[in-house]
């Protein structure tokens, strides 16, 4: 009679036992690929709905996946779209060269916010606070 | 010796030490654990030997009136999700494995009705055996021991906070393939097929079974009487027969405190966590499941085992954010998976730039959780009789917010130890969705029916897995489990019926 089952999808996961450790990384090597062009697909969001402190929309740049980020994040959080004040509570100028130099060297920061809490959800991802506010200034200031 | 039902004669009796009802992963391990031991046994099971017999799975039909059942998004049912065959549902089980933790025997403030009264230390001992019946590796779920020894690479996350955790798979293996010629060579073991138990025959006033009455599906009946009764039927089907054979007392038996069938669990299954990898990607490996057999300088492993690794909040982590037991799996994700703004693609360029290096891709966390304990969650009979004219079951099974809040509470923690280990970023919630209403499906586990407790206020069988009020009638298999733990259950079941053989060895034959 019966004892249990298990989800039989699981074993429709298992990769070929022919394939190789070589092969498995360069499939996943194609999937990131894969997934860079699939950016192509998505809407570019509106501006949102940050301001910057007089009423007036603030001009966001959305081109980029950075400045995306930082747009869901002023969307979040309309008060904080203001470059220099982001500026500041990173400690950098207020360009984004500033910012894209922050996010590529800050890992330390970063990590300490999801260590400390620190961390904003955008739209159900999990980001460090001084990531989004990075990539807030990205949008801001590209 | 294999028996057919159909030849015996109506009104036959056998007689043994042993009789085992059910013939699945728990029945079978304890035949096995018996052969050649000297003493009498006899296994009765429902189907043949070989494939399935509509008929005979048609007893199985039932109502689930309570959360619907779902595996691989298509709706399941009460006779389709078990199979009623020699080998029970390790006919079609995926072979997925792991020990509870011993964290899982406690008593645990936040979750009510847990705590075991055995504790991990009286289980491990039969884990090792458990693993051999079941075609799995060595009994180890560290992970260093399979990267040392198979070169399964490093761990993405393992702090005190998340950790990486183990599971095997066999072949999967068939039991009613591994084990027929075995026990039907077996001297004392006597393999009876087409035997399909209706009754647990107890005399008013008497706290030990007589007999069961047994009948083929055209009309045969008989009675085996035994020294001691084991009911291995699987979580749903042990609470029927016990509330079923209610001539004698009224509720069924050991069911003086209305315990039988509460309690009902299953795993939930929750498909959520889109994670985007930061940078290399190798430790990767640990976590995928493929053959490792030829690898390694491990000892050679059974055909097809493997082991791989998944996501869980320690036992400090769920001690201290007061979580249920659950653990988060990987799957590659499909290119064009997630939701929302940002978007997949966003989070990846962001990654790109933080890690110096284009990310290795996506990956789908798949999430199996532990259920709290409820009364309300339950197998009780319907008002319905299959063709043996049995009450059919009727499932209700409950489904709480404290099961699907603990899943997400975890998901959120897993999430925020790949920011901290700078392995990624991960996406919790997604397509807008109120976490209560997220998606669950099951893993067709059927547990905690007949729970262990000490105090027969409590559960249904003793510590040795005894029926309270019924001397002589054991219960092997998952509807024994207090609580589930996040783990598959089959090597816990196989596990615990070795346990009671070597009870019923030691100290009842």
């Amino acid at each position: 009679m019966s004892s249990n089952t298990d989800e039989p999808s699981d074993r429709t996961e298992r990769p070929d036992s022919r394939i190789s450790r070589r092969t498995m990384l360069v499939g996943l090597a194609g999937g990131a690929a894969v997934v860079t062009g699939a950016g192509a697909y998505f809407l570019i969001r509106d501006s949102g709905s940050g301001t910057d402190g007089n009423g007036t929309q603030p001009s966001l740049d959305t081109s980029t996946g950075i400045a995306r980020v930082g747009a869901a994040y002023l969307e979040a959080h309309p008060g904080e779209a203001d470059p220099a004040a982001l500026a500041e509570q990173l400690g950098i100028p207020a360009t984004d060269s500033a910012a894209m130099e922050f996010l590529a060297t800050s890992s330390e920061t970063i990590q300490t916010d999801f260590d400390t809490g620190e961390v904003v959800n955008l739209d159900g991802w999990r980001l460090s606070v001084s990531e989004a506010r990075a990539s807030a200034l990205v949008a801001l200031t590209q | 010796m294999l028996l057919d039902a159909h030849d015996l004669a109506t009104g036959d009796e056998l007689r043994t030490d042993v009789c085992i009802i059910g013939a699945g992963a728990a029945g079978i391990a304890i035949a096995m654990d018996l052969a050649g031991s000297g003493h009498d046994v006899v296994v009765l099971e429902s189907g043949g030997l070989d494939g399935l017999d509509p008929q005979t799975q048609d007893l199985y039909a039932g109502e689930n009136v309570g959360h619907p059942m779902v595996m691989a998004e298509a709706d399941m049912h009460l006779d389709t999700v078990r199979i009623r065959a020699f080998g029970g549902s390790t006919n079609h089980w995926s072979g997925l494995c792991r020990p509870l933790d011993p964290e899982d025997f406690e008593q645990r403030p936040w979750i009510p009705n847990s705590g075991w009264p055995i504790a991990f230390g009286d289980v491990e001992p039969y884990y090792p055996a458990a693993q051999g019946l079941l075609g799995l590796g060595p009994y180890d779920y560290d992970w260093r021991y399979w990267s040392d020894n198979y070169g399964l690479g490093e761990p993405l996350v393992d702090d005190d906070v998340v950790e990486t955790v183990t599971y095997q798979m066999s072949e999967p293996i068939r039991m009613s393939q591994a084990y027929r010629d075995d026990l039907v060579d077996a001297d004392n073991v006597r393999l009876v097929i087409w035997a399909n138990v209706t009754n647990l025959d107890i005399a008013p006033e008497s706290d030990l079974l007589d007999s069961v009455s047994v009948s083929t599906l055209d009309g045969t009946t008989f009675t085996v009487v035994a020294t001691a009764y084991v009911l291995a039927t699987g979580g749903i089907e042990v609470p029927r027969m016990l509330l079923a054979s209610n001539d004698v007392r009224r509720a069924g038996l050991g069911n003086q405190h209305d315990l039988v069938g509460r309690y009902f669990m299953e795993h939930p299954h929750v498909m959520r966590g889109l994670v985007v990898l930061e940078g290399e990607v190798s430790a990767y490996l640990y976590y995928g499941h493929r053959e490792i057999s030829e690898q390694g300088i491990g000892p050679p492993l059974p055909p097809m085992a493997t082991a791989h690794g998944a996501f869980a909040v320690t036992p400090e982590g769920r001690a201290t954010h007061e979580l249920l037991g659950a653990a988060f799996t990987v799957r590659t994700a499909l290119p064009d998976a997630g939701s929302g703004t940002p978007a997949a693609p966003d989070v990846t360029e962001l990654l790109d730039v933080e890690a110096g290096a284009p990310s290795a891709g996506r990956l789908q966390l798949w999430a199996r959780g532990e259920q709290a304990p409820d009364p309300a969650s339950r197998v009780t009979l319907s008002a319905e009789r299959d063709a043996l004219g049995i009450r059919r079951a009727q499932l209700d099974w409950r489904v709480s917010d404290q099961d699907i809040d603990s899943i997400h509470r975890s998901l959120v923690l897993v999430a925020n130890r790949f920011g901290t280990h700078r392995k990624g970023r991960v996406q919790v919630e997604q397509d807008s969705q109120p976490v209560a209403d997220w998606p669950v499906e099951i893993g067709g586990h059927h547990m905690g029916t007949t729970r262990m407790a000490e105090e027969p206020r409590r559960g249904v069988v003793d510590a040795n897995c005894r029926v309270h009020d019924v001397a002589n009638l054991y219960v092997a298999g998952s509807s024994v489990f207090t609580t589930s733990g996040y783990a598959n259950p089959t090597l816990t079941i196989v596990a615990l019926a070795l346990r009671l053989s070597d009870h019923l060895r030691n100290q009842v034959l």
